[in-house]
């Protein structure tokens, strides 16, 4: 043993072999993690089709429906922007509301993303049953402008530092 | 017996072992700073051309220096810039800043309302003005700090910054007593 040890390249092999486990174990937990974040502000949590119901995070998601409106549902705001729509998506959600998330949603067309409108925005109002916070009960509504030829193919639900819950397929 | 040159081979191992420890004191002490590591990668333009980067895309059309604006006056004087700010790929909380010679200004907080800030989406664009309260020799006739306007979506840190040449003369510049801010215009941009 002795005799092996003391050759050049067993020694070199055995420097290798400890330098690449410490870079293992660093990827592993230091970078692995922050890559597995990264990751998921990319990959949705699960990829609802059209129409269907899907599991995320241990609650069911489906589009509820979907409205188009050319004017601002305020009374008193604002005329839309020349040449943009607003589109209004209603999701039915089951399960415990969130107690420490916000989320927001977003619109995409397969290139280009658009968040919901905020409050003093153009959205439509909380009715009873309907929000836009993850954290209160009944089903999400989120209000998206964008140009009108923009035809949308999936609204994300997103929590605030990125995460992308679940993908609803319109 | 001695192989002819072994005696060389201390001394030339000390010395490979001084090159390298004076090689690794060297880098050491140039070392990038955070704000170079994690710094923006600014895009360069000049006004009147759309200068696009990867979250927001601006063109500035003019600048105006004025006494007064919406009938406040500066504690020096006011420079406003005239532009029009659009979304790239998704909806992102637009940043700017003016920087002339050594100082940079952050965009004045007395016409936030009136004021091109915001978040910028997609076919979505926004025309107004912003304004910065600026230190008066820097911008008086003759004086040779250029002004540039930073434009950047959110921390900034490894992202594309825009950096626009403004103009101190010419069609797109002008000296006047007063502005009237008008409200952001905002329509989709196709």
């Amino acid at each position: 043993m002795r005799a092996l040890l003391s050759k050049l390249w067993v020694r070199n092999v055995i420097g290798a072999v400890v330098t690449l486990a410490a870079l293992g174990v660093i990827v592993a937990t230091d970078l692995g993690k922050s890559w597995a974040e990264y990751r998921q502000t990319v990959v949705p949590g699960a990829v609802v089709p059209a129409g269907k119901s899907g599991e995320a995070d241990g609650r069911t998601w489906k589009i509820d429906s979907i409205r188009h409106l050319n004017r601002n549902p305020s009374r008193f705001g604002p005329p839309l922007p020349e040449g943009t729509v607003l589109t209004v998506i209603t999701v039915d959600r089951s399960g415990e509301p969130y107690t420490d998330v916000m989320c927001k949603g977003v619109l995409i067309d397969g290139e280009r993303r658009w968040s919901s409108e905020g409050i003093g925005g153009y959205s439509v109002p909380d009715t009873d049953g309907v929000t836009s916070m993850c954290s209160a009960p009944g089903k999400l509504r989120y209000t998206f402008l964008h140009p009108q030829e923009v035809v949308p193919t999936a609204m994300d639900i997103v929590q605030l530092d990125g995460r992308i819950i679940v993908r609803l397929l319109l | 017996m001695k192989a002819p040159g072994a005696g060389l081979r201390p001394a030339l191992a000390a010395a490979a072992a001084v090159l390298t420890i004076a090689a690794a004191a060297l880098v050491w002490q140039n070392l990038p700073t955070p704000t170079d590591v994690l710094g923006p990668f600014d895009v360069h333009g000049d006004a009147g051309e759309p200068v696009t980067g990867r979250g927001v895309s601006a063109t500035v059309e003019g600048v105006r220096i004025a006494s007064t604006v919406n009938g406040v006056a500066p504690a020096g004087v006011w420079v406003v810039v005239d532009a029009e700010f659009e979304g790239t790929r998704t909806t992102e909380l637009t940043h700017s800043a003016l920087v002339v010679g050594p100082n940079t200004y952050s965009p004045s907080e007395a016409f936030t309302l009136d004021m091109l800030m915001g978040e910028v989406s997609p076919g979505i664009r926004e025309r107004g003005s912003l304004v910065f309260d600026v230190a008066q020799e820097l911008v008086e006739p003759g004086a040779a700090d250029p002004m540039t306007l930073l434009v950047w979506v959110g921390d900034g840190r490894m992202d594309s910054r825009l950096s626009i040449r403004l103009p101190s003369d010419g069609s797109r510049f002008s000296m006047v007593d007063a502005v009237t801010l008008e409200k952001p215009e905002v329509s989709a941009s196709s």
